[in-house]
């Protein structure tokens, strides 16, 4: 797996807003590879930038949100600095893009069969019958049942497991190698987040596409994913293989996380059933603590940490490490 | 169920009356005759029947506000959405204008073009349109702009779709509502536009007739020939009223 190709190799990217009473850093000095066929998970609390990430890879962070330096490389290309037609062109047809909560991302007034198709005809030159046809395919690809009744349905007659299908059928509508899926199911029931975690597996297959999934359920990211980008306040703290950091967290912020989930496991008896939770709240983002940002909620770290941001430290398998105590 | 009836009566109104409206019919006897079974709104100075005039003078009327509004709306839901999608600098642009241009008096307007460029039903509707698209522009602006930020609109960008796309298939189909309340309560002001203007002589010229100029032309006569002045005031009454009623009543739809 390791040594498929370098689909999405993001370079030292940074995402601030700009506003009046400060520059909110969102995304900080982030490096990220996703090789084809790879499921990438990124993960993080609420407001640790993983949306303003997703959203940079395709340059649509919304105002006053800038992508200040660095790059992101699509199959060996620049693409940070295309024009916004050359941008839309990619968008939707290389790149696809779930975006969170699928209760409001559908267009009320118009049939959602209509929303797929008219990906299709925008990205290829097709008939009208012909686009129909293909969404009906795919359609029933997401496996939505009645699909020449849903293709006529509005966003409001449908549930939100079969929203979320159709929100997959548009990001899905034109064969990309990369699909970005932000939270894809964190507004789902449990029993629909199953079906739709298994769907997006089989899929990925089926299109032999890559995944960057970002979400803030580890249960879900051990499930899906390959690789795992821990995120905390804009910064990628650790990243390695999903094996490695399950059975082996190295930055204290990635075991905090990994303790603060109950866990189910009747072997290992003293660790079930504690969950510690973590102390304190992410910091504002305005207002970033010194050093690095993670230490006023660090078990471990002294006053040399309220220097300097701790650089990488790389080690094998392709993983690194942003801590100077953390003993590697 | 008024206006839809105001609608049809003036529609067929060549079906309906037994008199051609500006016939003058033995001017010195059917002067002012006051209403009966031969006329039922009586007759006015020239003997021309009344209830014919408020039916081809409604007729105007409505032709006038109609196409009005058609086209103030039509410019400003283009102008106003493209302005609200694309916002920050064009956004301002755009706005000042209207801004600028909103700042004019209307009457002042329309009564320096009708003097400079003379007076007629198309040119009234060409100076209505050109006055009457900058608020609805600026209304449509905000809905769009508020429009913009939801998440449905993000998600068609990420899909590539074209700009222009965006704003017709899924901006501007969303604020057909309030488009439509617009449009209904524009077309009662713009009656009521018409009618004040033909009142005072600028707006639909003599002897064809608009409830404004048959208004006009009981003016002198209120006290004895009150028939002239009242029949077609009770017609912009009923209509207006109507327009506005209906006019709420999609607002309160859509909220």
């Amino acid at each position: 797996m390791k040594t498929s190709a370098l689909l999405l190799s993001i370079k030292s990217l940074q995402t601030h807003f700009v506003k009046r009473e400060g520059i909110v850093k969102a995304v900080v000095d982030v490096d990220l590879n996703i090789h084809q066929g790879e499921t990438l998970g990124l993960v993080g609390e609420s407001g640790s930038g993983k949306t303003v990430m997703a959203l940079s890879i395709v340059k649509l962070v919304p105002r006053p949100g800038r992508i200040v330096s660095g790059t992101v490389e699509y199959k060996g290309r620049n693409i940070t600095n295309l024009s916004e037609k050359e941008m839309s062109r990619i968008r939707g047809k290389d790149i696809g893009i779930i975006l969170q909560d699928p209760g409001t991302a559908l267009n009320p007034v118009m049939p959602v069969g209509e929303q797929i198709s008219e990906v299709i005809r925008t990205h290829f030159s097709m008939k009208r019958k012909e686009a129909k046809q293909k969404t009906y395919e795919l359609m029933r690809k997401v496996q939505l049942p009645n699909v020449e009744y849903i293709y006529k349905a509005y966003a409001h007659q449908l549930s939100g497991g079969l929203k979320q299908r159709i929100l997959i059928a548009i990001a899905l509508a034109c064969r990309p190698s990369l699909l970005i899926a932000d939270e894809p199911t964190t507004a789902l029931d449990v029993s629909i987040q199953s079906q739709i975690l298994s769907l997006l597996k089989d899929l990925k297959k089926e299109f032999t596409i890559s995944l960057l999934l970002i979400t803030h359920d580890l249960s879900i990211v051990s499930e899906m994913a390959d690789r795992v980008a821990v995120m905390y306040a804009g910064r990628i703290v650790e990243q390695a293989a999903v094996y490695d950091l399950f059975t082996n967290p190295i930055h204290p912020y990635t075991k905090a996380l990994l303790n603060a989930v109950p866990k189910i496991d009747f072997s290992h008896s003293e660790r079930s059933g504690s969950i510690a939770p973590l102390e304190g709240r992410v910091p504002d983002m305005m207002n970033l603590p010194h050093g690095c940002t993670f230490h006023p909620r660090c078990p471990i770290g002294d006053e040399s940490c309220q220097k300097d941001y701790p650089g990488k430290t790389f080690l094998d398998n392709g993983r690194y490490v942003t801590c100077f105590k953390s003993g590697v | 169920m008024v206006l839809g009836s105001m609608i049809i009566l003036t529609i067929l109104s060549p079906l309906i009356t037994r008199y051609d409206p500006n016939a003058q019919v033995e001017p010195a006897l059917s002067r002012y005759q006051s209403p009966s079974w031969e006329h039922w709104f009586g007759t006015d100075q020239f003997g021309r029947d009344v209830f014919s005039r408020v039916l081809f003078g409604g007729r105007i009327s409505l032709i006038i506000a109609v196409s009005v509004v058609f086209l103030s709306v039509m410019i400003g839901v283009c102008y106003g959405a493209v302005s609200g999608y694309f916002g920050g600098l064009v956004d301002q642009i755009l706005m000042r204008f209207v801004d600028l241009f909103l700042s004019f008096p209307v009457i002042f307007l329309v009564v320096t073009c009708m003097a400079l460029f003379g007076s007629g039903i198309s040119l009234l509707i060409v100076v209505l349109t050109l006055t009457g698209w900058l608020d609805i522009a600026r209304l449509i602006r905000a809905e769009v702009n508020a429009l913009k930020q939801r998440p449905f609109i993000l998600k068609a960008r990420a899909a590539g779709l074209r700009t222009l796309r965006i704003i017709g298939r899924h901006l501007i189909p969303n604020v057909v509502i309030t488009m439509i309340a617009i449009a209904v309560i524009r077309v009662a002001d713009i009656i009521l536009i018409e009618t004040a203007l033909s009142f005072i002589g600028l707006g639909v010229q003599p002897p064809t007739a608009s409830w404004g100029s048959v208004i006009n032309d009981g003016r002198l006569v209120l006290t004895s020939a009150w028939w002239v002045t009242l029949f077609p005031g009770m017609a912009i009454i009923l209509t207006t009223m109507s327009l506005y009623v209906i006019g709420d009543g999609i607002k309160a739809l859509h909220h």
